[in-house]
């Protein structure tokens, strides 16, 4: 075969047309030493396959392992993400309703609450003392506060601000010229 | 299928499963896994086995299959950064940087074809299957293969040649 007739054959090769024997014969012709420079890039792709297809599997105790069924790495089964986020969500959502259920029930933190007192009036006194005591504290802890309503003084001051926004209101008028303008400019 | 005609039919098709899974997923490791899973696979249900008409297109299908899924799967996209080339041994140690790089350029182009014609070519130029043995494995018709064939030989071809091209222009 010379190589007018190689290129035909590649010709066919490249629709797909040529046979296996063909295909053989092409890579066997384009294997030889001396190939014009127009051939030696597809004589490397026929050498580059053909060496692609020397390559083995050479996994040590390959065959073993698929016959005792336990490969090394077994491929961990894949749990999406939102399943997981079902799973424990609705882990979470049952252990609330059991203690729930369970509190609602037995009721075990609120204190029981007993009556010490015989005396119902002793009982008053008592409970004035504290709230006087509780009352006591209480107005301590207000007059701390007392600077705070200087801050309301100063915000006063800060009213004229407020006729700002009027001008701004003001300006706004400038629009409708803006407007009317654009309008003129683009009849 | 007894376990002595598992081990002398389907056990040595670990080979070329191994190399249709090496030309779709690029990484060894990934494609030993597969083929080994697959295997397995085959093995746990090899009474089976012996309904099917041909076991060699079963087994590519199904690797082929199971290569994809993984390209798929969001893990194997995040871990994926870049496909290499492992070299293979070659035999005259003086050629090995001129046909290396030759390898690598080659193989770049074809691991840059759509999958689907990664592996009709991979199936025909490597692997050397006919024409209906190809349509079996990919569920398509002889035309389609043809067709397929043809459009990824071209461009490797057309690749290869503006390599060739610029070697010729004198770098």
């Amino acid at each position: 075969m010379n190589w007018q007739e190689i290129e035909k054959l590649l010709d066919k090769y490249f629709e797909g047309d040529t046979s296996l024997e063909e295909e053989i014969r092409l890579r066997e012709f384009l294997s030889v030493e001396e190939i014009p420079k127009k051939f030696q890039g597809m004589a490397a792709y026929f050498s580059f396959m053909q060496s692609e297809a020397s390559r083995h599997l050479d996994k040590a105790g390959f065959d073993h392992q698929v016959i005792a069924g336990s490969p090394g790495k077994k491929p961990a089964k894949i749990i999406k993400f939102r399943q997981q986020w079902y799973y424990w969500a609705s882990g979470v959502a049952v252990s609330i309703m059991i203690l729930v259920a369970v509190f609602v029930k037995f009721d075990p933190f609120s204190p029981r609450i007993e009556d010490t007192f015989q005396d119902p009036q002793v009982a008053y006194e008592e409970a004035k003392k504290i709230l006087y005591f509780v009352a006591g504290k209480f107005s301590h802890g207000t007059s701390h506060l007392e600077p705070v309503t200087r801050l309301e003084t100063g915000l006063k001051r800060l009213n004229p601000v407020a006729t700002y926004d009027d001008g701004l209101n003001e300006i706004s008028r400038l629009n409708h010229i803006d407007k009317a303008s654009k309008l003129i400019s683009t009849n | 299928m007894s376990p002595e005609e598992f081990k002398i039919q389907v056990l040595p098709l670990k080979h070329k499963l191994y190399r249709l899974s090496l030309r779709l997923l690029g990484g060894m490791e990934d494609a030993e896994d597969i083929v080994q899973d697959a295997m397995i696979r085959m093995w746990q249900k090899k009474e089976d086995l012996a309904n099917y008409k041909n076991v060699e297109a079963f087994a590519m299908v199904m690797t082929k299959n199971m290569c994809l899924d993984r390209i798929r799967s969001k893990s194997y996209q995040t871990e994926r950064l870049a496909s290499t080339y492992d070299v293979p041994v070659l035999r005259n140690p003086e050629e090995i940087m001129v046909k290396t790089d030759l390898a690598r350029l080659i193989y770049k182009i074809i691991d840059g074809l759509p999958e689907q014609m990664k592996v009709i070519i991979h199936l025909r130029d490597i692997e050397g299957l006919e024409y209906q043995q190809i349509a079996d494995i990919m569920d398509m018709n002889i035309n389609a293969i043809r067709v397929n064939l043809s459009r990824a030989r071209k461009k490797v071809r057309d690749s290869i040649y503006k390599i060739q091209d610029y070697e010729l222009a004198g770098n």
